[in-house]
């Protein structure tokens, strides 16, 4: 990229429709490439990648890290939602697409392991969630010609002190969406109220009723699968083996000698 | 044409007689939920049922299965007290084995109402978990024998 284009930009050059900004995201399925304005303009409020509020208060939580079962699909999104001042109930959770922005900003590449992902996520998240909460109690300060500091979230509401009135992100999300992205939010201090309290893994309904996908379970059209036939010792090499024979097999399309492992040089 | 009936639906599929039976439910039914572990009947992740018996899918040449009930993790009620425990439970971790697990158990309390902690475990022995989630697999079939039992 030639100049940083900030989210917001890119969000708002794409929505005021003076162009086809296209953004590509990868699926299971390969490729997609899709007009952003167009898959988005439904969604007024969306202040960084990592989050989107919409009008029906439901709140989508994008995770950038895979998971593999250690419940990080629950424990990103419990960040953010901490700091949005958020219901838990409210929170969906996405995986993010592959996509410069979603990069784990400690390695540099968005990869998962070593039990690094809140670690390096945490104050990324939290900002996410915190510059959402501003901009929302922004709107709502605005809208009843009050202080901010005269407001208080919780819940997935901007309460109004003054006269105990209340309204919901979801209301708030479209008049949000038009203040400005704050860069050094403010970060909750003292007790939290989400985290440090059990809640059940999102990613559990999906492994215990089979709708789980996982990398085995792609299929692509005209996929074929290949197998290793391993030798039985350590180290050993192939000296010849029958290819004629072996395309007799049903089924069998190609059969090929390979000089070593899957992999030179790891591990 | 092989007919078979899966999670009472009718399939005609155009296969070889020795084809496994997960292979089938796998690429041509495209019921995902049931997974290849090690191709060998020795992990239990291939787990379903076939006429109400716990099978490993793996090791069944399809054309055995014809003109029997099979049933596979989709073909479990979402209320049913088995895969109730296992969200009450938490018992995933990676998931990768838990609709065998899950097919397991089932075929398990179908046959006895409220199994010991050792029948828990000799019954279980051949689903294998490489996250280690056995006690929370003992814990949700407990639980599933408690809330059946009720019912």
């Amino acid at each position: 990229m030639s100049r940083t284009v900030t989210r917001r930009e890119f969000l708002k050059k794409s929505l005021a429709g003076t162009g086809l900004t296209l953004a590509v995201a990868m699926t299971p399925f390969g490729h997609k490439i899709f007009a952003l304005g167009e898959s988005e303009k439904d969604i007024p409020f969306k202040p960084n990648v990592w989050l989107q509020i919409a009008p029906d208060n439901m709140i989508t939580v994008y995770v950038n890290k895979s998971e593999m079962g250690q419940g990080i699909y629950t424990s990103l999104p419990m960040i953010v939602a901490e700091e949005l001042d958020a219901d838990w109930k409210q929170i969906r959770v996405k995986s993010a697409p592959a996509r410069d922005e979603y990069k784990d900003p400690v390695w540099g590449s968005q990869g998962t392991g070593g039990s690094t992902s809140i670690r390096h996520m945490h104050e990324t998240l939290q900002k996410a969630g915190a510059a959402a909460r501003e901009m929302l109690v922004k709107a709502a300060a605005q809208m009843w010609k009050i202080e901010e500091s005269d407001c208080e979230t919780s819940s997935g509401k901007v309460r109004n002190n003054k006269n105990g009135r209340s309204l919901t992100y979801g209301v708030l999300s479209q008049k949000a969406a038009q203040m400005k992205v704050p860069q050094q939010p403010k970060l909750k201090s003292g007790q939290t109220k989400l985290i440090g309290t059990p809640v059940k893994r999102v990613d559990i309904p999906a492994k215990v009723n089979g709708s789980a996908v996982f990398g085995f379970d792609v299929q692509v059209q005209g996929m074929l699968y290949g197998t290793v036939e391993r030798p039985s010792a350590y180290g050993a090499k192939a000296i010849s083996y029958d290819e004629k024979s072996s395309l007799k097999i049903p089924g069998v399309r190609y059969v090929a000698p390979i000089s070593r492992g899957i992999c030179n040089d790891c591990y | 044409m092989i007919k078979l009936t899966v999670n009472e639906k009718e399939y005609k599929v155009d296969v070889g007689p020795d084809v496994p039976l997960l292979w089938v439910i796998r690429e041509y039914l495209k019921l995902t939920g049931t997974k290849y572990g090690c191709g060998l009947g020795l992990c239990g992740s291939c787990t379903v049922h076939i006429g109400g018996k716990a099978q490993r899918s793996c090791q069944i040449p399809v054309i055995e299965a014809v003109e029997k009930k099979i049933t596979t993790i989709e073909g479990i009620p979402e209320d049913h007290p088995v895969k109730r425990a296992w969200n009450k439970e938490q018992v995933p971790q990676c998931g990768y084995c838990q609709p065998g697990q899950i097919m397991e158990a089932a075929a398990l309390l179908a046959e006895k109402k409220n199994p010991t902690e050792e029948e828990i475990i000799n019954h279980m022995s051949g689903n294998i978990c490489r996250c280690g989630t056995y006690p929370r697999i003992r814990l949700a079939i407990k639980t599933a024998a408690e809330k059946g039992g009720k019912q």
